[in-house]
């Protein structure tokens, strides 16, 4: 397992009652930016809350992260009350996937911070739930609707939906992913994100360790071999950073064996956990803008090069031991191609 | 004073707000204010007691019996001007005339144990994009790049 600072306060951070900490109050300090920063403040603090570090000044700061994320779940629980039932008053039955899905699987509610409800809707009722949310008003959080599946590479909606799960939420039954579609909805996302989130992948390991003896290995992995490769690399991150316990799983093996690149790919993600450095946050500008002014376009463009992880993915390569230079330029051409086609919508939308 | 005392029946407030109680404290959340508060212990029990039918005397009483330190109405009357600063007893709670203000610093003095004294802390509002994973705005679709590639509500989602 890695050793660093931030993977040895996150080890285990998930379970019940963690393990000792192995780890000093400077070097806590010096790593509480990052975790503070991505949302495991209140992981931490269940961590230390039983150890000396409780008392280090830096503690302080991961109690509140826990109290204010305590309260933040709160509220969402109540939005997501709320939006389930009027998508229910419209016939939309809608699954919960991510967020809260995951939250409650953390044995304190505040342990998981999440900002917005992701709602996958069937296809053919996509417009009445998008009506649903533009016109409500009873939601504080965003609500972020997914038509259908096929960016976590399902090919179909009906099997989702008919494997999905009714859990209790107050007085409404939230109807969340079967255990096996979680897992791997919330791999794929990891990594076409690029990992940049420790939080991710905690979550990984938690949905790991609290399945159940029915736990169907295939359907969690699926029939599509690269993708259920990038789901046993994704658990094996957990396991091998975080020390998730997967022996008696399938993917022991796999998880054993990564690719040479990619724990530190994901460490080099680490140093900068913050939503603001990644995906299109870290854009300077829509690429559109600078059809009209090119100035800043080659600095723009280096910010823009993608992680090997989510270059990988996003052109549907293999996590091998080949050099990934070729899947990041692949990654690039496929998105201009992608930019260039959409153009004349863009403009046609911006007059 | 004493009398006075007796006849101050403060009500808590309940409506409108989100109420968490944790192992050893309780925090709740203004929805109108949107302010978040963390009562300890002490404050906690102050407020629960506050139901508009027992008096301070009745309330310090019940301290007492809860804690090992000697409770008076000094105490009670700190933690409810605690929570009416909060917002979080219906109506203000004045303190009458004659009775006299103690510092934080005094009541640890005389209580002798910091946790003793009724503490009503503000949280700092949690932030609502921390952990979004979109968060770029958009005016058109064109400005958003996968995974995040649909412009609504303004937000690449």
């Amino acid at each position: 397992m890695s050793s660093g600072p931030l993977t040895r306060v996150l080890s285990l951070a998930w379970r019940e009652g963690p393990e000792a900490i192995d780890i000093s109050a400077e070097e806590l300090t010096e790593v509480s930016p990052l975790l503070l920063g991505s949302g495991t403040g209140a992981l931490v603090w269940h961590r230390i809350r039983n150890s000396n570090l409780r008392s280090s000044p830096v503690a302080f700061q991961f109690q509140q992260a826990y109290r204010q994320h305590t309260l933040e779940a709160a509220r969402h629980e109540r939005d997501i009350v709320s939006i389930v039932a009027a998508m229910r008053s419209r016939g939309i039955d809608p699954i919960l996937i991510k967020g809260w899905s995951i939250a409650r699987l953390y044995p304190e509610k505040g342990m998981r911070p999440y900002d917005d409800t992701d709602l996958v809707v069937r296809c053919n009722q996509y417009s009445s739930a998008l009506a649903v949310t533009e016109n409500q008003s009873v939601t504080e959080f965003s609500v972020d609707l997914h038509e259908g599946l096929e960016e976590f590479g399902y090919h179909g909606e009906e099997d989702f939906f008919a494997n999905s799960q009714l859990v209790k939420l107050g007085e409404v039954d939230v109807r969340v992913p079967a255990p096996e579609d979680s897992l791997r909805v919330i791999s794929l996302h990891l990594l076409q994100h690029g990992a940049f989130r420790p939080l991710w992948l905690c979550d990984v390991a938690l949905a790991v360790e609290s399945r159940t003896p029915a736990f169907d290995w295939d359907r969690c992995l699926g029939r599509n071999k690269r993708v259920a490769d990038w789901v046993a690399c994704t658990i094996g991150l957990a396991h091998q950073l975080l020390g998730a316990r997967i022996d008696d799983t399938p993917v022991k093996h796999r998880a054993d064996n990564l690719p040479s690149w990619l724990i530190p790919t994901v460490l080099k993600q680490w140093e900068k956990p913050f939503a603001k450095d990644h995906g299109v946050a870290r854009h300077r500008a829509p690429m559109a803008s600078y059809l009209r002014n090119p100035s800043g376009f080659l600095r723009d463009l280096r910010t823009r090069w993608p992680n090997p992880i989510e270059a990988t993915v996003y052109v549907g390569g293999p996590f091998n031991e080949f050099p990934r230079l070729p899947f990041q330029i692949g990654d690039c051409v496929a998105r201009t191609a992608k930019f260039v086609a959409r153009l004349p919508k863009a403009f046609r939308e911006a007059r | 004073m004493t009398e006075r005392h007796e006849q101050l029946l403060p009500l808590a407030r309940r409506e409108r707000l989100l109420i968490e109680k944790l192992s050893d404290e309780v925090l709740v959340y203004d929805l109108d204010r949107k302010k978040a508060h963390c009562l300890n212990q002490t404050a906690a029990l102050i407020w629960n007691h506050c139901d508009g039918q027992t008096s301070l005397e009745e309330m310090a009483v019940v301290l007492q019996e809860q804690s090992e330190v000697k409770v008076d109405h000094d105490v009670v009357w700190y933690g409810l001007d605690q929570l009416r600063r909060a917002r979080l007893v219906e109506e203000s709670v004045a303190m009458p005339n004659g009775a006299t203000k103690v510092s934080r610093r005094e009541l640890i003095r005389r209580l002798g144990l910091a946790v003793a004294v009724p503490t009503v802390a503000s949280i700092l509002a949690p932030k609502a994009s921390a952990a979004l994973s979109c968060v770029v705005p958009c005016a058109v679709p064109a400005n958003c790049v996968a995974p995040c590639t649909i412009c609504t509500a303004g937000i690449c989602a």
